[in-house]
């Protein structure tokens, strides 16, 4: 059978937006990120600067899915936190689900205690709508186009012509 | 697992160049990223050891812009092809929509390459798939060895199931195109299928899951008052939030860009059934940004299905700005007396309240307050059902 893909209506990413953009705020922190394992960055909010979150998704991901693979190796099913710190930024991962995990990232102004439990509050209320979707058997919007792929690749032809 | 994105329209897929050991897939990448303009990738992100084998993956974000009405994007990855990086090669296959094999054509590379493609079974197993189950393309690498095996050979001894092939010179960029181009139409043809394949939502369902989203506890809410009168319904907002927009009336008079007011959540709003009229509006208005005229923007409200008090109504904008940049957004209002509630959208949210219909009259003013997902609002009016709209651009916010 076919791998269905992850299909976030509007409403997802609108309740999605709002628990990053509050996470965020409350926090403090410069920048909160919601990942797959599979290294895509399925929402994120940030303040003013702008950090490249393809990259880190991509990165972050390999991270969780090392620290996962460590975790094997000791005995533990799962380590659930994962945490780096530098001398002006911190980066505090905790896993949502069996798929995803939510990504903060905080400089001074905010303190480890309050990034970890607005983080743990924030994962919660995301995992909530996660299992909703999962539970989803219709497809809640319009398919996509049957030409799609044959327009990608006159796009690709554009871009590599370009 | 591919995502689709139905609020941003934008679909993203994972692609993994797998091989043995300096095949060139890395090569592909960096092929890639000295082809493609800066504006349609990111930045080639590489965990190589000193001797610039790849350690961890290699990494490169496609984005091609719009087809077909979804913002398309590619991850690209590779793994490392040595053998006892095996682990990590599992790691990065995670959530793979497509993969492009790439064999070295070197006579003594056969061997390795048979194992490779072995290992790529093996690990497609872990996470329960086969290789029938996800998109795949084989490329031919490095046809310009003097030592290259024919094609022929190379199809019998790889591509027993005669999935897509091409052949390429990674190192001069030859062939890498039609090799994203082939794996990418894969990619994208399955996923197609399987939307199309999917049972759709009915609209009741969309409204019973409209519904549902309603109590889907919320951090963030905004409140909209609609200008000339006291709020009556708001809906609940953030402390401190303030609608930074204003607008012009009908009449030509400029309200005052009016607080968000916080209400308790638990006062529901009271409801009052009110007659609202059959309407399809369309129109025409200059879209305005610090007092310029920049662009043109049409504004289409119909009336859908729903006789009763709660009538919904479809409204599409599409605004272009200095005949360059073009905008759609679409979204489904759901009116009643006291309040309007957003039951469908695309892009942008609208939050309404309708000023007068609540007192019986027909062609009341509805004030629509726009936000998009970044936070980016703009405030528009429009006025007598039936009659005209009046569209508001609120400086510059609506052209962010």
């Amino acid at each position: 059978m076919a791998q269905m893909p992850l299909m976030l209506t509007t409403a997802d990413q609108k309740m999605l937006h709002e628990v990053l953009v509050d996470l965020l705020k409350k926090s403090a922190s410069r920048c909160v990120l919601l990942v797959d394992l599979s290294g895509r960055c399925l929402a994120h909010a940030q303040s003013k600067e702008k950090i490249d979150v393809d990259a880190l998704a991509a990165l972050l991901a390999g991270a969780f899915s090392s620290m996962r693979a460590l975790a094997t190796l000791v005995g533990e099913t799962e380590f659930s936190v994962l945490f780096h710190q530098g001398e002006h930024s911190r980066i505090h991962n905790i896993l949502v689900d069996e798929d995803r995990f939510l990504s903060v990232i905080s400089g001074q102004r905010s303190t480890m205690g309050k990034v970890r439990l607005c983080a743990e509050n924030a994962a919660e209320q995301i995992a909530a709508r996660f299992r909703a979707i999962a539970q989803r058997t219709t497809v809640a919007e319009s398919p996509l186009h049957a030409s799609m792929a044959k327009d990608t690749g006159k796009r690709l032809d554009e871009i590599f012509d370009s | 697992m591919a995502s689709i994105n139905y609020a941003f329209k934008e679909i993203s897929c994972k692609i993994v160049y797998y091989g043995p050991g300096v095949c060139g897939k890395t090569t592909n990448l960096q092929a890639i990223h000295a082809t493609v303009p800066p504006k349609f990738r990111g930045d080639l992100v590489s965990l190589a050891t000193e001797q610039d084998r790849t350690l961890f993956f290699d990494f490169l974000p496609l984005d091609l812009g719009e087809v077909r009405g979804f913002k398309t994007k590619f991850q690209l990855y590779t793994v490392p092809g040595q053998v006892y990086y095996n682990a990590t090669r599992q790691l990065v296959l995670r959530g793979v929509d497509g993969v492009v094999f790439v064999a070295d054509s070197a006579a003594d590379r056969m061997e390795d390459n048979r194992e490779s493609l072995a290992n790529l079974r093996e690990n497609l197993e872990s996470y329960g798939l086969n290789l029938d189950q996800i998109s795949w393309v084989i490329q031919f690498n490095k046809r310009d060895l003097p030592n290259a095996v024919p094609r022929d050979e190379m199809e019998a001894l790889l591509n027993p199931d005669h999935v897509p092939s091409m052949e390429s010179i990674a190192s001069k960029g030859i062939g890498v195109k039609e090799t994203l181009k082939a794996i990418a139409a894969l990619v994208l043809r399955r996923l197609s299928d399987i939307t199309e394949s999917a049972p759709a939502a009915s609209s009741l369902e969309r409204k019973a899951a409209a519904a549902a989203e309603q109590q889907v506890p919320r951090s963030q809410k905004v409140s909209l008052v609609a200008s000339g009168s006291e709020p009556r319904s708001p809906v609940p907002a953030p402390a401190g939030e303030t609608v930074a927009a204003a607008a012009s009336t009908p009449s030509g008079a400029p309200p005052p860009p009016r607080p968000a007011t916080a209400a308790a959540p638990s006062v529901a709003p009271a409801r009052t059934t009110v007659e609202l009229p059959d309407l399809h509006v369309m129109q025409k208005c200059d879209a305005r940004w610090r007092g310029f005229r920049v662009g043109t923007a049409v504004v289409e409200i119909t009336r859908r299905a729903g006789a009763d008090r709660r009538a919904s109504y479809a409204l599409a904008c599409q605004a272009t700005y200095l005949q360059l940049f073009r905008r759609m957004w679409k979204c489904m209002l759901q009116l009643s007396g006291e309040e309007t509630k957003v039951i469908d959208y695309h892009s942008v949210s609208f939050y309404a309240f309708q000023d007068v219909a609540a007192e019986g009259k027909k062609g009341g003013e509805v004030h629509v307050w726009i936000k998009n997902a970044f936070d980016k609002a703009c405030y528009v009016s429009f006025s007598g059902f039936g009659s005209t709209v009046q569209l508001t651009p609120a400086g510059r916010s609506w052209f962010e």
